[in-house]
């Protein structure tokens, strides 16, 4: 048997580790835009609360005083008044913070901070067309003319007008640059790379150092950069692949607004880009996983009766550098029709791309809902 | 406060009973800077409230992600967390240093959600039936590494709430079983029996986890080669 004091050493190894570990990503931003945009429905810290009860009918007479304020004075006073329940404009050091969701460029100034902590904010602009910031990003105006927007997290998609100079509008994201001519793209920053996907017209994407490496992007098509553009990998839709320097790849299931025409690709690196695995991305594979054991085993059990039943076993993924499931195991085992039935709808599961994949264990519990009986 | 280190002899109930007597009437000096801050803030002022926030924040995150582990909720917490200390600052009486008040605050609020989340049914990612081969090495080591703190929550989540708080408090946060004694209202006996257990039931568990089971085995192996 085993020394339990050196069990109480591995314990403390790990707690070393959980002591070690970096806080994960944090939206600051945006956690504060709505942290003070909730504080500003609060009583001054300062100020004496009435007892509960005398408090509630104090909130509903106030509510009550304030749709009649609202109805009589107007919008404009209620800003000055100070109540923020609508996300507006809020100070912010170096400028300021938007988190309104429709706007103008007119409105915005370089400097300018853009918190989608609410809902997505479109900008328009009469001249380069429509830019969208989606929910949980968070960007920045560096420059009006070309418009320069430095992307610190989330995702953003740009509908620009064709015809314009090259390069009239263009997106940072790290250290990496991603310019257009007429076209519409999105360009996603992730914490360890930048996605970049063109729907129509061209992009190109380059870093922003010296030196600069550039990848051409032609609609459709789809690429995965490091922060700094060092690297990168562009999708070809025709013939289905990645790829990478000289090395073909499969590719992981196109995103289906892209057709299959071909994509010109220029110097591309040899080397692909995250170093670990998305923990999000596994955990949405598992969950798609867990979706289609679900199906296969209602199929297979479709004989057994009218049973919901819950079935727990433990999985053994391994995921290749592509993302893909190169194996997958049972503790205890199922069915072997069950299981083939998972290995042909579990070929297009991906769980993002890596260096070098992954070894990964689940317990997974699967739900069996009963099936119809088949005629 | 190094890991099950040997406790010293553990001080009599009444030696805490003065000492939290003496704590309650203290008046702990904090610097004028925070005390003007803090002052600006209990008036309302939005803009002290910031910097409040601005200058505390990464130590709130660390506190909640430590006694969370990976999860969702962690930006919703440090949220709650500073929602709590704007309310409560006029609570806040200077008998301890502020960062400690704030911790506790933090603690509070974590086990709070906690308590509110248990009602609540998940799939925490119970542990597994069978451990997996200890030796295979994993091919992404910045992954692995995740995965075992992550596992490691797991097996956290297994103990029961007040042990689980309190190992986390000791052994990850490093506060005294006294601190700890005082954020959970139990006497500081307690909170040393619950560690011990904590810390047992935990070397008995780590063996269920694939990700972790390694650990129990490299030092097995490396006291027999000592031998």
């Amino acid at each position: 048997m085993t020394d339990p004091s050196l069990e109480l050493r591995g314990v403390r190894k790990v707690v070393e580790e959980v002591k070690a570990a970096e806080l994960p990503p944090i939206r600051w931003a945006a956690l504060e835009a709505e942290l003070f945009s909730e504080l500003e429905g609060q009583l001054p810290a300062g100020a004496v609360r009435p007892p509960k009860r005398i408090q509630t009918a104090v909130l509903w007479a106030f509510s009550a005083a304030a749709i009649v304020v609202l109805g009589l004075v107007g919008q404009s006073a209620l800003k000055r008044a100070g109540n923020l329940s609508a996300p507006v404009e809020s100070s912010n050091v170096n400028g300021r913070t938007w988190t309104k969701n429709q706007m103008n460029t007119s409105e915005t100034r370089v400097g300018d901070h853009f918190v989608a902590s609410h809902s997505d904010i479109t900008i328009h602009d009469a001249r380069l067309g429509t830019w969208t910031l989606f929910l949980g990003g968070e960007a920045t105006l560096l420059q009006q003319t070309p418009l320069v927007l430095q992307l610190a997290q989330g995702e953003l998609r740009a509908e620009i007008t064709p015809g314009l100079p090259p390069d009239s509008f263009v997106v940072q994201a790290a250290q990496t640059r991603v310019a257009v001519k007429g076209t519409i793209f999105r360009v996603h920053r992730q914490p360890d790379r930048i996605r970049v996907d063109v729907e129509r017209g061209t992009v190109s994407v380059s870093s922003l150092g010296a030196g600069r490496q550039v990848f051409e992007l032609r609609a459709p098509a789809s690429g995965d950069f490091a922060l700094d553009a060092s690297t990168g990998r562009v999708w070809e839709p025709n013939p289905t692949e990645w790829v990478s320097g000289a090395q073909a790849k499969t590719a992981p299931t196109p995103t289906p607004a892209l057709a299959p025409r071909r994509v010109s690709s220029t110097h591309l690196a040899p080397e692909t880009l995250p170093t670990t695995l998305s923990l999000n991305q596994v955990n949405a594979g598992v969950d798609s996983l867990i979706h289609i054991a679900s199906t296969c085993l209602s199929e297979t059990l479709a004989s057994n009766g009218q049973l919901a039943l819950t079935l727990v076993t433990q999985a053994r993924l391994s995921v290749s550098p592509e993302g893909q499931l190169s194996e997958l195991e049972f503790t205890p085992p199922l069915l072997p029709k069950t299981t083939e039935c998972l290995r042909q709808r579990t070929r297009s599961l991906n769980f993002g791309s890596s260096q070098k994949g992954a070894e990964l264990f689940r317990r997974l519990e699967i739900e069996v809902s009963p099936s119809e009986p088949a005629h | 406060m190094p890991l099950f280190s040997v406790a010293k002899d553990p001080p009599t109930q009444t030696q805490i009973e003065l000492a939290a007597a003496s704590a309650t009437l203290r008046i702990v000096e904090q610097p004028a800077e925070l005390v003007a801050l803090i002052d600006c803030c209990r008036a309302g002022d939005k803009q002290a409230f910031r910097a409040l926030f601005t200058q505390h924040r990464e130590r709130v995150a660390r506190v909640v992600y430590r006694m969370l582990g990976p999860s969702a909720d962690l930006e919703d917490l440090i949220q709650e967390v500073f929602v709590q200390v704007f309310r409560s600052l006029k609570d806040f009486k200077a008998q301890s240093k502020f960062s400690t008040w704030l911790h506790r605050v933090t603690v509070n609020v974590v086990l709070m959600h906690r308590r509110q989340a248990k009602s609540r049914p998940v799939f925490d990612g119970l542990p597994l039936l069978e451990p997996a081969d200890d030796k295979r090495a994993h091919a992404d080591e910045e992954f692995a590494r995740q995965e075992r703190v992550a596992a490691f929550y797991r097996l956290l989540n297994r103990l029961s709430e007040k042990k689980r708080t309190v190992f986390i408090l000791h052994e990850i946060e490093g506060l005294s079983p006294t601190e700890i004694a005082s954020t959970v209202n139990a006497p500081a006996l307690t909170v040393r029996t619950r560690l011990f257990y904590a810390r047992r039931e935990l070397a008995l568990l780590l063996k269920e986890e694939p990700y972790l089971a390694h650990l129990t085995a490299q030092h097995f192996d490396e006291a027999k080669e000592l031998l």
